[in-house]
């Protein structure tokens, strides 16, 4: 759980960074379209996440259900 | 004749006859009386008198018997052996003493709890906060008692798992106060002390309580090292060793209140708990979503900005490059001149009668030289 976190960071991060140098001009055509690229995977990997966070969270209510 | 059956005997011999006797009768007694010519030498002996209208009794005694500061006036209840000094007469040797009467005991205790106060014991920076809840309660009561019962009723109801040492101990009378601060001195003493000390006592008259108002007690739980919650009697009633305790309740069912929580409420709370940590859970997770769903479009809208920018850039080098074509320049009405293929840049280069190539926008002819002139135009 910790680690899938700590992972979730770090995609977020480098999706933050892509989107910052695509915005400043800070790389040529070419590059632009492999940092585009790799935006899509990461947001795609991110929405992947929180997927299965929704599920995790889904299964953990079902097995600690509530007592009242 | 009676004369010869007469004992004679030496002052010491009297002394010790008398004694045996008096000995023999009353091996002790106890007189209750007002207290009068009350003084303390060297800080260790005590001396005073009980008088009522018609009589008064010597009496003799030592510092650590007194039950608190005593004032003239007040009446005492002295349990004592009643001896011939060889040198100073006739006295009762204090062996126990407590005051008498309402009155009495609360002038007692009043006196003790101003000493006491004066000493700092009962400050507030002497409380230490209680464990909640403890583990393990060393209880000081009287298994017979309803106190006990009902605390030990009232803490299985709200909470479980508690392991509670008893030391019975008597909780009135003149051997109340030895027992129970021979029971806190136990406690305190244990390898393992427990992780809170109850005293614990119902209700009663003023003499009834007077035991939890000595200064032995008060000052053995104010001494405890374990942490002390006392509950002594009803409501209305303060006994000084509550005010030397780091907690007190006001009565034995509250000392249990006091000292762990309801279970029922706790379970209450852990349900609420649970409940507000789904919310909380779902609730982040929606923040997520919405913010990377926000993230995907701005990433399209960067990549699709950076490129119209670069196709902005793009277009000024085309209209850059369109004007410095060489097909432009013709068009205005230029034209190059090549001799062997060389462009010829000045009239230096040529002589008359060669023959040169000349480059219109359209078309092109070959001519020669006539005549050649200056070198600038």
């Amino acid at each position: 759980m910790t680690k899938a976190k700590q992972n979730y960071q770090v995609l977020k991060l480098e999706l933050d960074t892509i989107l910052s140098e695509l915005q400043h001009d800070d790389v040529d055509v070419d590059q632009t379209l492999v940092k585009y690229q790799r935006g899509l995977e990461l947001v795609q990997q991110l929405e992947a996440q929180l997927k299965d966070a929704e599920n995790t969270i889904t299964e953990l209510q079902a097995k600690f259900p509530s007592s009242t | 004749m009676a004369e010869n059956h007469e004992i004679e005997l030496t002052v010491s011999e009297f002394v010790a006859l008398f004694n045996q006797t008096l000995e023999f009768a009353y091996p002790s007694i106890t007189i209750t009386g007002e207290l009068a010519n009350f003084r303390v030498s060297r800080n260790r002996w005590v001396y005073f008198d009980l008088k009522d209208d018609n009589s008064s009794v010597k009496f003799f005694g030592v510092v650590y018997q007194l039950p608190g500061p005593l004032e003239e006036g007040m009446i005492l209840k002295v349990r004592g052996q009643p001896k011939l000094h060889n040198l100073y007469g006739f006295s009762v040797n204090v062996l126990s003493m407590q005051p008498a009467g309402e009155g009495s005991i609360r002038k007692a205790a009043d006196l003790l709890k101003a000493k006491l106060v004066k000493e700092g014991l009962f400050d507030e920076s002497r409380k230490r906060q209680l464990p909640y809840p403890p583990q393990r309660v060393g209880l000081i009561a009287s298994k017979q008692s309803a106190a006990y019962t009902d605390f030990v009723k009232v803490l299985g109801a709200r909470w479980t798992g508690i392991d509670i040492d008893l030391i019975d101990v008597q909780v009135q009378g003149e051997v109340a106060p030895q027992q129970i601060v021979g029971a806190v001195e136990q406690f305190n003493s244990m390898a393992e002390p427990p992780d809170v000390l109850i005293l614990i006592r119902g209700g009663g008259s003023p003499e009834d309580l007077a035991a939890f108002s000595t200064e032995q007690v008060t000052r053995a739980v104010a001494a405890s090292r374990v942490p002390t919650l006392v509950a002594i009697g009803h409501e209305i009633d303060i006994s000084l060793a509550e005010l030397a305790a780091d907690q007190r309740a006001s009565t034995p069912s509250n000392a249990a209140e006091l000292l762990v929580p309801d279970r029922k409420h706790v379970q209450r709370e852990l349900a609420t708990s649970a409940k507000q940590l789904g919310q909380a859970a779902q609730s982040q997770l929606r923040s997520s979503k919405i913010e990377i769903t926000q993230l995907r479009v701005e990433l399209n809208q960067a990549v699709k900005l950076r490129l119209e920018r670069e196709q902005t850039t793009l277009s000024s080098s085309r209209q850059i490059l369109e004007v410095l074509n060489p097909a432009a320049v013709l068009k205005r009405g230029y034209a190059v001149v090549r001799q062997s293929g060389k462009t010829i840049r000045s009239s230096k280069q040529l002589k008359s009668g060669a023959i040169v190539e000349t480059q219109l926008a359209e078309g092109r002819f070959t001519a020669q030289v006539n005549n050649i002139t200056g070198e600038k135009s």
